[in-house]
């Protein structure tokens, strides 16, 4: 049987006087993709934030089975504009208390194919790639954290067509390895994944 | 493969390290502004005025402390742009432990950018080489405290567009005590008097706000992060 990593129970959170999450539930276990998907506002991002503990609800509780699960990418890149894409890389899994080799590093980046020689992987500031390429690099970043469950916030957004393929295999990887992934997405999961409408 | 927590930070500093040196500009930003400063102090300003030490260290650390200020601010607001602050909250070590490195980081580097002021105002200002230490001394100490204000005030005011002024507004009064125990000690190193308790209240002061400072800072950023911005 699959472990269950995540237990939500009854979430509600509101802005302002403004109910913008009310009563979620849910559970997400090892292997799972779950889907956040809505309309403009209804609160995908909101309910993110929430479940990697950046906001607190007003109501209900989320249960980690275990601390330090996940990573987070929201919709700031979250990465140093003027360090170079490696420098990024080892910065974060330093940040996660992992220990990444600058080979393992450059590894991940070659997977995410940026179109870049390593030597401008290596050495040119992030602030002079595209901004597609800056999503790839923090989406590089989280895999270097090697949590098992990743909370992605529109992880495609900026990408071309071949970028979110490749994206999506690297999720398939990351379930197949036992991971999980909470995502908000405009892109439609297919039938094998839960999707949730805010 | 997990590291431990002296490997990390060991890494920590190192990498900062790298990114205050790559990121010269920043640093130069508040050497030029005080050069400006000091250097149209000394044209405008009488000879009678800036001859008076106490005077001329006041011009000297009101310029600095916004100078700090400035650059400070700009440094934390960079990384909330870059969304760095949502990340070191999902770090393994807590937040109030990055805080206080932030805090030891941007005290050291500005120390060094100071030190350089100081020396451009003393020859601004024609003013005696034996004052570079107590006034180097009154900024060491002090600067933990600088930091410490600069980084809470900072991450308060980081979700309004225009905080840079808001930020000289409401930290430069807290500032105000330590500015004035700089300026004794400068006064007493003048006149030839023992400066050492002056520097044992900067140095409590300075140790209080490491011991605090950092948690309020921690605060000051969930309450940014819960603005939603």
């Amino acid at each position: 049987m699959l472990a269950s990593l995540l237990d939500v129970q009854n979430l509600t959170f509101s802005r302002d006087d403004q109910l913008i999450i009310q009563d979620v539930n849910l559970k997400l276990t090892e292997g799972q993709i779950i889907y956040v998907s809505g309309s403009n506002g209804s609160g995908k991002s909101t309910l993110l934030k929430l479940l990697a503990n950046l906001l607190n609800p007003d109501f209900g509780t989320i249960q980690w089975s275990q601390a330090y699960l996940y990573a987070y990418l929201g919709h700031k890149i979250s990465i140093k504009h003027f360090a170079s894409p490696l420098e990024n890389i080892l910065y974060a899994s330093n940040g996660y208390l992992q220990k990444c080799a600058p080979v393992s590093a450059m590894a991940i980046l070659e997977r995410l194919q940026l179109g870049e020689s390593s030597e401008a992987l290596k050495k040119r500031p992030t602030v002079s790639f595209s901004f597609g390429q800056q999503r790839k690099i923090s989406m590089a970043c989280i895999m270097a954290s090697f949590r098992p469950v990743w909370i992605l916030d529109e992880p495609f957004t900026g990408l071309d067509e071949v970028a979110k393929t490749i994206l999506n295999e690297c999720f398939q990887e990351k379930i197949k390895q036992g991971g999980a992934i909470m995502m908000a997405s405009h892109i439609a999961p297919d039938k094998h994944h839960q999707n949730i409408i805010l | 493969m997990k590291m431990t927590n002296v490997g990390f930070f060991k890494k920590y500093i190192y990498f900062e390290s790298l990114f205050a040196l790559k990121q010269l500009t920043v640093w130069l930003q508040p050497i030029l502004m005080m050069t400006l400063f000091i250097f149209l102090s000394s044209l405008i300003l009488p000879y009678t005025v800036i001859s008076e030490i106490y005077l001329a260290g006041l011009i000297i650390w009101l310029n600095c402390l916004c100078a700090l200020l400035i650059t400070n601010d700009g440094l934390v607001r960079q990384e909330w742009t870059e969304g760095m602050w949502e990340q070191y909250a999902l770090w393994i070590q807590p937040l109030y432990v990055i805080c206080l490195f932030k805090i030891l980081w941007l005290s050291f580097f500005c120390f060094l950018v100071v030190l350089i002021c100081i020396g451009l105002a003393l020859v601004a200002f024609n003013l005696p080489y034996s004052y570079f230490i107590p006034m180097a001394l009154g900024f060491g100490l002090a600067l933990p405290v600088i930091s410490t204000i600069a980084l809470i005030s900072s991450l308060l005011m980081i979700t309004s567009q225009r905080g840079g002024g808001l930020l000289l507004m409401l930290a430069l009064p807290l500032l105000v005590p330590v500015m004035l125990l700089g300026l004794i000690i400068l006064e007493k190193a003048h006149y030839g008097e023992q400066y050492l308790p002056e520097c044992a209240l900067l140095l409590a002061i300075s140790l209080i706000a490491l011991l605090l400072g950092p948690f309020a800072a921690s605060g000051a950023i969930k309450v940014s992060l819960s603005s939603g911005q």
